[in-house]
C-alpha cells in the first residue's frame, strides 16, 4: 500500500518528458488505484502535454481505461474504488475531495466506447450540457449548438433535422454527436475511451480526422486497442501493462524503436 | 430408420399433441368466457347504464353511481400508488443497487406482488375501517393502492434497469448531478415503460373485488363522499350476480363487460404508446 518509487519508475517517465516540447497540462505523480483490494494501477507517473494527443495502449485489463476514468473522477460513482496520489491540473490536485466534480467535468470532457446519445433531440443533446452550467438566450444557444456541431464535423449532416431524436442517427454520427456534446462545454481536456471500437471503418476514419483538427484546441487523451489508430492520431504514446506504465515516448519513436522488451512484444503482436 | 430415431420421432409427435391440446383447451376456455360475457353483457347494454342509479329489485336502472365510484376509487388509489411506486422503484435501481436494504425491499415487494388480494382488504380493514368504525371510499382506495404499489415498483425498477449505464455515465461526465441524471436522462429513457407499468397496474386494480368488500363496501345511491361507503363496479357485480332477480343479473353482466372493455382499452393504449415511442427512437 505504501507509495515507493524505484529508479526504474523514474527512468520510465524520462523519454516523454525530455522530448516533448509542449507545455504540460496534466501531471500525474505516484498514482495508485484500488478496486476494493485489487491494486490495479501501480505508481503511475506521467505527464500529458497541452494541445497534443496522447494515446494509451496496452492489452485488455492493463488499466488504461481506469487511468482515463481517474482524470475526470468518474470512478467516484462506484463505491469501493479509490485513487491515491496526485493528478495536478492548473496547480490543483484533482483527486482532492474538495475539488468540485461538476466543475472538473466541465473542464475534462469524456467520450465513451459506445455512442451514448440521450433520448432527446439532436439539438437538446448538445444543449443539455450547456444548460447544466448556464442559461443562454435562445439565439446564443442556437449559435453554440451550431458551433459545437460544426467543430465535430456533423453540422452539414444534421442541420435540417436538429429536432429529430439523437438516437435516429447512425452509429458514427451518434459518436460525433457525443463529441459535439462534450466540446460544447469548451473543455480543456478531451478523454476518449476507445471511441471507435463500435464503429465501421468509414466512421472511424471520420472520427480520426476530427481528432486531428481538435488537437489545436484541446488536450486529447485517447485509449485505444488499435495500435494503427494510436500511430495515426497521437503525438505521444503511453504503453501500459499490468497496471504499470512501461514506456512513454513520441509516437513515431515508440512504434519504430521501442526501448522496452515488453513494448516491443506488444506492438509486434506477441501478446495482448 | 433405427430404433433411437424412431423413438425420438414418436416422443416428438406425442409432445406435440399434448402441447396443441393444452393450447386449444386454454384458448377455448378464454373464447367461451369472452363470448358469454359479450353476449350477456351486450344484451344488457343500454345508454341508461351511464345515467341511472343502481335500482332496487324489480325496477330498471343503471350503473352510474358504480361507474363513478370505481373511477374515484381507482383514481385516488393511483394518485397515491404512482408517486410511491416510482420513488421506491427509483431507489431500488438508482440508489440502492447491490445494497442489503434494496435486496430486502425487492424480495418483500415480490412477495407483495404475489399475495392474494383479499389480504390487502383485510389489512386495510384492520388499520383503517375498524378504528374509524365505518366502511369508506378512502379505505377502498388504500386497499387498491396496496395492490398497485408493488406493480409500479417492479415495472419502474425493471424499466430503469434497461437504461444503459453508459448513458448515465455520459451525463455524469458532463458534470450533471445525480438527481439531474435521474430526472432528465434515466426517467426520460424509461418513460414509456414506466407509463405502461402504471396503466397495467390500473388494469390490475380496476377489477379487484375482494379488497373492496372489506373497505369501500357498496352503496345503492349516488355518492362521491370518500368518507363513507361508496358504490363500485366489482362489488356491485358480485352482489347482483348472486341475486335471483334477472334485472340485477343483467346489470352485473353489463358491469362485467364494461370493466373488461376498459381493461382491454388500457392494454391497447399502453401497447400503442409503447410502439409509437419505440418508432420515434
Amino acid at each position: 500500500m505504501e507509495m515507493t518509487m524505484t529508479p526504474a519508475d523514474l527512468t520510465n517517465i524520462e523519454p516523454g518528458k525530455s522530448e516533448s516540447a509542449n507545455e504540460v497540462d496534466i501531471s500525474i505523480r505516484d498514482l495508485n488505484f484500488y478496486y476494493g483490494n485489487n491494486h490495479s494501477l501501480k505508481n503511475i507517473n506521467l505527464e500529458i502535454g497541452r494541445n497534443e494527443t496522447t494515446a494509451i495502449i496496452g492489452p485488455s485489463g492493463c488499466g488504461k481505461s481506469t487511468l482515463l476514468r481517474i482524470l475526470n473522477r468518474i470512478y467516484t460513482l462506484y463505491p469501493g474504488q479509490e485513487a491515491r496520489g496526485e493528478v495536478m491540473m492548473d496547480g490543483q490536485n484533482i483527486l482532492d475531495p474538495k475539488v468540485n466534480v461538476s466543475a472538473l467535468r466541465a473542464r475534462v470532457g469524456m467520450v465513451f466506447q459506445s455512442p451514448t446519445p440521450f433520448p432527446m433531440s439532436i439539438y437538446d443533446n448538445i444543449a443539455y450540457g450547456i444548460r447544466l452550467y448556464e442559461k443562454p438566450s435562445r439565439r446564443e444557444m442556437d449559435a453554440r449548438v451550431e458551433k459545437a456541431l460544426r467543430s465535430a464535423a456533423l453540422w452539414d449532416e444534421v442541420k435540417d433535422k436538429l429536432h429529430q431524436s439523437g438516437q435516429s442517427l447512425s452509429g458514427g454520427q451518434q459518436q460525433r454527436l457525443c463529441i459535439a456534446r462534450t466540446i460544447a462545454l469548451e473543455p480543456q481536456v478531451l478523454l476518449l475511451d476507445e471511441p471507435t471500437s463500435a464503429l465501421d471503418p468509414v466512421s472511424t476514419s471520420k472520427i480520426e480526422d476530427l481528432l486531428d483538427t481538435l488537437r489545436d484546441e484541446y488536450t486529447i487523451v485517447i485509449v485505444t486497442h488499435n495500435m494503427q489508430q494510436a500511430a495515426r492520431v497521437s503525438q505521444k504514446t503511453v504503453f501500459m501493462y499490468l497496471g504499470e506504465v512501461v514506456e512513454v515516448a513520441e509516437t513515431d519513436e515508440m512504434f519504430l524503436r521501442p526501448k522496452e522488451e515488453r513494448t516491443k512484444n506488444y506492438i509486434t503482436g506477441r501478446f495482448g | 430408420m433405427n430404433a433411437v430415431i424412431r423413438r425420438r420421432h414418436f416422443s416428438n409427435a406425442f409432445a406435440r399433441v399434448l402441447i396443441i391440446a393444452a393450447t386449444i383447451l386454454v384458448v377455448a376456455m378464454l373464447i367461451w368466457i369472452c363470448s358469454v360475457l359479450i353476449y350477456e353483457g351486450f344484451s344488457a347494454f343500454k345508454p341508461t347504464l351511464f345515467t341511472e342509479m343502481t335500482p332496487p329489485p324489480g325496477e330498471s336502472g343503471g350503473l352510474a353511481n358504480a361507474i363513478v365510484g370505481s373511477f374515484l376509487l381507482v383514481g385516488v388509489a393511483m394518485l397515491f400508488a404512482t408517486p410511491v411506486g416510482i420513488l421506491a422503484g427509483t431507489y431500488l435501481n438508482e440508489y440502492g443497487k447491490g445494497t442489503w436494504l434494496a435486496s430486502t425491499i425487492r424480495f418483500v415487494n415480490d412477495v407483495l406482488l404475489a399475495k392474494p388480494s383479499i389480504l390487502a382488504g383485510l389489512f386495510i380493514y384492520e388499520i383503517i375501517v375498524a378504528p374509524m368504525g365505518s366502511f369508506s371510499g378512502w379505505a377502498g382506495s388504500a386497499a387498491l393502492a396496496v395492490i398497485a404499489i408493488p406493480v409500479v415498483v417492479r415495472t419502474t425498477e425493471d424499466m430503469l434497469n434497461l437504461v444503459p449505464n453508459s448513458m448515465r455515465e455520459a451525463a455524469y461526465a458532463l458534470g450533471a448531478s445525480r438527481s439531474k441524471v435521474i430526472l432528465s436522462v434515466s426517467y426520460r429513457a424509461a418513460r414509456v415503460g414506466m407509463t405502461t407499468g402504471i396503466l397495467l397496474s390500473v388494469a390490475r386494480i380496476a377489477g379487484e373485488t375482494a379488497p373492496l368488500l372489506f373497505t369501500a363496501l357498496n352503496n345503492q345511491f349516488w355518492s362521491t363522499d370518500m368518507t363513507s361507503s361508496i358504490a363500485n363496479l366489482p362489488v356491485m357485480i358480485f352482489q347482483y350476480a348472486m341475486n335471483p332477480y334477472p334485472d340485477w343479473q343483467a346489470l352485473a353482466w353489463a358491469g362485467a363487460l364494461l370493466i373488461t372493455l376498459t381493461i382491454l382499452a388500457l392494454s391497447i393504449i399502453s401497447r400503442v404508446v409503447l410502439r409509437s415511442a419505440n418508432e420515434q427512437h
